[in-house]
């Protein structure tokens, strides 16, 4: 758990002051990483309001991030059980 | 003969209550993340200003303890600063011969009012070509307002406007599409956004371009958007590519024009 929250503050640090292709490969990471990362999904709207073109309530669909993010984290649930990982 | 069968230890999960717990994760994040988009920005752009301040503030003095370092910076800045005044230049001959142009049309003026605004974040940061600028709804800037270099070469528009602050959608954005004319011909063509301040063009085979052709505005007050780097062309092809740069350096800017 310890582990999982300074990934989240460090991932989000990265989000505020480093380049694109750190924080979205670090992002991808996490979210293959933990278990059921969801924090996962508010970073990608966090990443879509700082720096894309904001999310409006319906439309948010499009929002990229948040939703690969989203799609990532459903197809890794079955995946996840045939994975083992020591975190 | 008695068989004995070992029990199936796997047994089907079901994960539809992380599902639904994910998605509605995802439509609330969507509906709280739309309401409170100006106030996150405004709590992160102390951050920025800050990292801003910061990392110029180092690198100046870590100059005074290498001579050696101070030097090249210095030459590189100098360099830079070379390419603007050069870019300052040929903008400015190309309002001679806009003037030149615009004396003809009677009854037309071309009228710029700009404001000055820094530059928050930037590409690289930015996955999208988006830029964040210090200027927003309190300065007079609208949705749709042009944005340029100091120097004068046209970057982007802007796309969202909050009370403080604004975003700036770059033309170079991957799948934006902007009319625009080549300079040689005034051969009207459409820039694609190939993100990283590069575009490209599908021309005519015929059309002559040259490398180094000027890319400019379709507007009457036109702006130069892009520089000719390569040209590709296929024996086969009836049109050619040609791979344009924005002049600017858009991973260095600091401080842009908001036409408003």
């Amino acid at each position: 758990m310890r582990k999982r929250n300074l990934s989240s503050l460090a991932l989000f640090l990265a989000i505020i002051f480093l380049p694109y292709w750190i924080y979205l490969p670090l992002l991808l990471v996490a979210v293959i990483i933990f278990p059921l990362y969801w924090e996962g999904i508010l970073f990608g709207f966090f990443i879509d309001i700082l720096y894309g073109r904001g999310v409006t309530a319906f439309p948010s669909l499009l929002s990229p991030i948040a939703f690969i993010t989203v799609i990532l984290i459903i197809v890794l649930l079955p995946l996840r059980e045939r994975l083992r990982f020591n975190v | 003969m008695k068989m004995n069968y070992l029990l199936k230890n796997r047994h089907k999960k079901n994960y539809s209550r992380k599902i639904i717990f994910i998605i509605g994760l995802f439509i609330l994040g969507a509906l709280a993340f739309s309401l409170f988009d100006n106030l996150l920005i405004k709590i992160i752009s102390p951050l920025w200003r800050a990292e801003n301040g910061f990392s110029r503030g180092l690198g100046r003095s870590a100059d005074f303890f290498r001579s050696r370092q101070a030097l090249m910076r210095e030459n590189g800045t100098l360099k830079e600063r070379l390419s603007s005044l050069e870019l300052e230049v040929s903008e400015l001959s190309l309002k001679k011969i806009e003037l030149a142009n615009l004396e003809s049309l009677l009854g037309r003026t071309v009228y710029k009012e700009s404001i000055a605004a820094g530059v928050l974040t930037h590409p690289p940061q930015s996955p999208y070509d988006l830029v964040v600028v210090d200027a927003g709804a309190h300065d007079g800037i609208t949705v749709g307002a042009r944005v340029t270099l100091p120097e004068g070469p046209l970057l982007g528009e802007v796309s969202e406007v909050f009370p403080t602050f604004s975003k700036v959608k770059l033309f170079s954005t991957s799948g934006e599409k902007t009319d625009a004319v080549l300079e040689r011909h005034q051969v009207p063509v459409q820039l694609e956004g190939m993100g990283a301040g590069n575009f490209k063009i599908i021309v005519p085979r015929e059309t002559e371009v040259v490398l180094g052709d000027r890319v400019l505005s379709s507007s009457l007050g036109s702006s130069l958007v892009a520089v000719v780097e390569d040209i590709k062309v296929t024996s086969t092809d009836p049109f050619k590519e040609i791979l344009a740069k924005s002049p600017a350096n858009i991973f260095s800017i600091r401080y842009v024009s908001v036409i408003k």
